[in-house]
């Protein structure tokens, strides 16, 4: 279906700026955002695209969250002031934009890469202390992980 | 000997053609580049072994590795396959460039896969795969063969079917409407060959739209059969069926304008779209006889059969023959239920085997040679 050079000079090009486009943004949000740290409990699947992964469940300390039993819809929870709501609130200096799954808040920062030879401590170690993730929030409600704490230590630094 | 030497010897002993035009055909043959299935095969295997080997390097998130590195060294490899993607082309290598082109869109999976483990994105494997259908459609486009966009195609379907049934977007339309999502893939299929065939002839990416267009339609024909996936509730599941009611009428006024096929051929097609529709909306009706289901799936399979003949796609034919042997003796066992187990039931089963086989072998060609006569 491609028949010039230049046509398909721009077919490769284009993957490769979107993912460096995407690689850009992703930086952006963790370098800009405003940090916060919130309490977590997880466990260890394994996703198949991407290696081994903890998986886990933010306390969001916000109260009920998603309690209306339906199929997935668009949510927010605020972080100051602490509050959830289906729609986008006015004032809120820290926002999470997600999804309520039934009964669960889903804002794509509930995974956190691990390396394939120390799953099995990091889960173990998870498991037995405190953990909670650093997350970086964008105003728009744009969220990133940017680190796993155990104990309050960085796990980059286990 | 070559086919081509013994084809040669027989047609100059028949005095078909004689020895001067056989040794014209035999220097015409000769002289073409040579294009090696099983080379192509290997070389093409080879490459999705290496893209699964890059994966799997990726999966195990190396942490000796600094990030920048990782994304800095993928780039590079990014760079380095687009360039030689270009070099090929310009050099009119085509093997080498749908090798390279097959391994460049395997490492812009991989690369998602990357940034997503470098950002601890949570997304899921089917947004991952929407994210690369957009981004390599052009690139899988430029392949020659076959092969690259059927990959595309499977993988840009696979995630269309899950972000349909599960993104929060599209969610509230199609939720649980599994049989509406099922009959809509292979007429999305549908329209893409018509497009592709209009834009840019008989290339690998028209042939890969053919090919999943009648993939899909078995698949959707086997789940509209499957009473699970109905949610049968004639005024909440409508809006789920439009996009495909869309893609059937395109179908159809294709079919309709198409110079390729004749009248006979035209209206037979159209009554096969027909036909494939219907089984999707009879749990709506909250029809759930199993036989009514198995009527539309042969009647479905028998003019299919039937059209392929009369295109002379005689293996095409004969493979849509069995698969409606086999569906009538799946229709078989349905109806005898538990009974098909007991000892009399086992023998007459395996006694029906043997039949639809011999029957088969038997009369495929004459039933071929027939179907093809029909549509004249």
């Amino acid at each position: 279906m491609i028949q010039s050079k230049n046509a398909l000079i721009f077919a490769v090009l284009l993957p490769i700026l979107a993912l460096a486009a995407l690689t850009t943004y992703k930086n952006f949000v963790v370098s800009t955002g405003k940090e916060v740290i919130l309490p977590i409990s997880g466990y260890d699947p394994r996703d198949l695209l991407s290696g081994h992964y903890l998986i886990y469940q933010i306390d969001y300390g916000v109260g009920e969250i998603c309690s209306e039993k339906m199929a997935k819809r668009t949510a927010y929870i605020c972080l100051e002031p602490k509050m959830f709501s289906y729609y986008e609130p006015e004032v809120c200096s820290k926002l999470i934009r997600g999804v309520c799954n039934y009964n669960r808040f889903e804002a794509g920062i509930e995974k956190y890469f691990v390396p394939e030879d120390k799953a099995k401590d990091l889960e173990a170690k998870i498991r037995s202390k405190t953990a909670s993730v650093l997350l970086s929030l964008t105003d728009s409600g744009h969220t990133q992980v940017k680190d796993l704490l155990v104990n309050g230590q960085s796990l980059k630094n286990e | 000997m070559s086919k081509l030497e013994n084809g040669l010897k027989e047609w100059v002993s028949l005095g078909f053609i004689n020895l001067d035009q056989a040794k014209r055909i035999r220097d015409y043959e000769s002289a073409k580049p040579e294009s090696s299935w099983i080379l192509s095969g290997l070389l093409i295997l080879g490459a999705v072994i290496v893209g699964i080997g890059v994966i799997s390097l990726i999966a195990a998130n190396w942490n000796g590795i600094p990030d920048a590195l990782k994304l800095g060294v993928d780039f590079a490899l990014l760079s380095v396959l687009a360039l030689a993607i270009v070099h090929s082309w310009e050099t009119k290598k085509a093997i080498q460039f749908e090798v390279l082109l097959l391994s460049f869109l395997i490492l812009c999976l991989a690369s998602i896969g990357l940034i997503s483990q470098i950002y601890h994105t949570g997304g899921k494997l089917y947004q991952a795969l929407m994210l690369w259908s957009f981004i390599t459609f052009a690139a899988a486009l430029a392949s020659r063969q076959i092969f690259v966009p059927f990959m595309w195609t499977g993988a840009f379907l696979t995630g269309l079917v899950f972000t349909a049934l599960d993104s929060a977007a599209l969610q509230p339309i199609f939720q649980k409407h599994y049989q509406a999502v099922f009959m809509t893939v292979p007429l999305l299929c549908a329209g893409f060959t018509v497009v592709s065939k209009s834009l840019a002839g008989e290339t690998g990416s028209t042939r890969a739209f053919r090919a999943w267009t009648l993939i899909g339609g078995l698949v959707a024909l086997f789940f509209a059969e499957l009473p699970f996936l109905s949610n049968g509730k004639i005024n909440n599941g409508l809006m789920a069926y439009i996009p495909g009611y869309f893609l059937a009428a395109f179908a159809a006024v294709s079919i309709w304008q198409s110079l390729e096929y004749r009248n006979a051929q035209k209206t037979l097609l159209i009554i096969i779209l027909g036909i494939f529709l219907i089984p999707f909306h009879l749990h709506l009706l909250e029809i759930k006889m199993s036989i009514v289901y198995a009527t539309f799936s042969i009647a479905v399979l028998g003019l299919m059969a039937i059209f392929l003949a009369s295109l002379k796609e005689r293996r095409l034919f004969q493979y849509f023959l069995f698969l409606l042997g086999m569906r009538f003796l799946v229709l078989y066992f349905q109806a005898l239920g538990g009974l098909a187990t007991t000892g009399i039931g086992l023998i007459i089963s395996g006694g029906l085997v043997i039949a639809v086989a011999v029957l088969w072998n038997k009369y495929r060609t004459a039933l071929a040679v027939w179907a093809e006569r029909w549509a004249q």
